[in-house]
């Protein structure tokens, strides 16, 4: 099972950098890195920058995760399946596939500015960085990846056959994710309806206005965006099981 | 050897009935062809066999474990090269390095496509496309065949490789179920043929159903018959084949004269 899940995610990996899906995300991230740790912003916090560049990752994954469910054909989809016989393997791959790619965009959005900071002799941040924040940034960006390709691939083609529709979507539900603390606050009934998405919030929360990371909290943040992703992956894959083709 | 059972498997699209409690039983090395008009619910029964579509009622049942494969009548083509995609596929399959690179090899060469296996797949033709789809099943043996319109776009010279292929796989005893429209390649591969009629499964007999047309002039500007259709200047009838030894006699004796006479399906 674990040699096809392989197969699965390397054919996945070689479609997707072998075409041109990955270039605009790739561009983004570029012009978001080299606006947010400009010269002209220096000195920034260090905990601050994780929690705009969490907000970012977690968009750009929904828009990895959007472009590559939108991509995906349905006879191409039967023909690999036919050939994996088995359900568990085939979600499972396509699951690990943008947790992988999320990991790629995360550790890009974590090497350039410790380069960066290592460049300007520490004068990109406001305080020295630590090995123990290169941890927790990257154990909260992992979080919000996963996050955001769970929302990006939730409404596949076999979830929602109106892609217009499941772009709409993707895109209200997104952005009400980055804005669920201000919108809560001036409507606190949407409360009701905003459990569903993802928890993104709980970055804001837990590091909106400190100076320092606790693992703690990191690990308790991942942890909830984590399940929030699996549990999101498991409706849309049981949702395609059921439809099927 | 029995290999998979339909048990009243019904298919509704829409409120539409496409299949209707249909009963069948399919043995292991059987070519099984379904013919019939677009959107008479063939290629949904093919993936119904291969469960890939859910009946709406009634269960498909295998008698073990089965590998399947499948030549849709249309691929999109991914950003790979035909060979790129063709080692991906034969690693889902199992297969060893050695053995893909070997497979692709002697398959590319049997269907001429050698010197196109690493070309984008986005450049190729569609006819050549349709061969990649057509090496990716043959990969590996299957013990079960699903071709829809599987010639299609291919030349006269790969559509005889292929019916040589499919025949051998038979021998081998893999089941063959094919949704196709061509004649030919239905006489060449299928033993049993099989046409859905308001959701029913019948056998289906070209022989007997086989139908001429009679091109005919009415110089004597006789009464014209209700199944006449205008041909240009003269007159069509379709007719059965042994109705046709009985007609043509009466017409001409009429004073109906004979401008040719054609099979259908060759038409």
């Amino acid at each position: 099972m674990m040699k096809k899940i392989n197969e699965l995610v390397k054919y996945q990996m070689h479609i997707y950098f072998k075409g041109s899906k990955f270039v605009m995300p790739f561009v983004a991230t570029a012009i978001y890195l080299f606006i947010m740790y400009s010269p002209m912003g220096w000195p920034v916090g260090v905990v601050t920058s994780c929690v705009i560049t969490c907000n970012w990752v977690f968009l750009l994954m929904v828009w990895v995760g959007l472009s590559v469910s939108s991509a995906e054909s349905p006879i191409m989809e039967q023909m690999i399946f036919l050939r994996v016989k088995s359900n568990v393997c085939y979600y499972l791959s396509k699951m690990l596939f943008l947790i992988i790619l999320g990991f790629i965009v995360n550790i890009i959005c974590l090497l350039y500015p410790i380069v960066i900071n290592l460049l300007s002799n520490g004068g990109a941040f406001e305080r020295p960085l630590t090995f123990f924040d290169v941890i927790n940034y990257l154990i909260v960006l992992c979080g919000s990846s996963m996050a955001g390709c769970s929302l990006g691939s939730f409404f596949h083609s076999r979830v929602m056959k109106d892609r217009k529709m499941a772009i709409v979507m993707t895109v209200l539900f997104a952005t009400v994710t980055i804005a669920r603390i201000p919108i809560i606050n001036a409507l606190p009934l949407t409360k009701i309806i905003t459990w569903i998405l993802p928890p993104l919030d709980m970055v804001s929360r837990t590091y909106g206005s400190v100076g320092f990371f606790q693992v703690g909290n990191s690990f308790k943040v991942f942890f909830i965006l984590f399940v929030y992703a699996i549990i999101a992956f498991i409706v849309k894959s049981l949702i395609c099981y059921k439809k099927k083709f | 050897m029995e290999i998979i059972r339909l048990q009243n498997v019904s298919k509704k699209y829409d409120g539409k009935s496409v299949l209707d409690k249909i009963n069948k039983t399919f043995e292991q090395g059987q070519s099984i062809a379904f013919v019939g008009h677009n959107g008479c619910g063939k290629s949904t029964l093919l993936k119904i066999i291969a469960k890939l579509v859910t009946s709406t009622s009634g269960d498909v049942v295998y008698n073990k474990p089965l590998l399947l494969h499948y030549i849709p009548e249309k691929f999109p083509p991914v950003s790979l090269t035909a060979r790129q995609y063709l080692r991906h596929m034969g690693a889902l399959d199992g297969l060893g390095k050695d053995e893909i690179k070997d497979r692709i090899e002697s398959l590319g060469q049997d269907f001429f496509i050698t010197d196109l296996l690493d070309t984008s797949m986005r450049s190729l033709s569609k006819g050549t496309l349709q061969k990649v789809v057509v090496l990716q099943a043959l990969l590996k043996t299957s013990d079960v065949l699903l071709l829809d319109e599987p010639l299609s776009g291919q030349d006269v010279a790969s559509q005889k490789v292929f019916i040589n292929k499919i025949n051998q796989l038979r021998e081998q005893g893999v089941t063959i179920f094919m949704s196709c429209h061509e004649k030919r390649l239905i006489e060449a591969i299928a033993e049993d043929v099989y046409t859905i009629t308001n959701g029913s499964l019948t056998e289906y007999n070209y022989k007997t159903q086989k139908l001429y047309l009679m091109i005919l002039e009415n110089a004597m500007h006789l009464p014209i018959m209700d199944e006449m259709k205008k041909y240009g200047q003269y007159y069509s009838l379709k007719v059965n084949e042994d109705e046709c030894d009985l007609i043509l006699p009466e017409l001409i004796q009429k004073g109906w004269k004979l401008r040719g006479l054609y099979d259908e399906e060759d038409k």
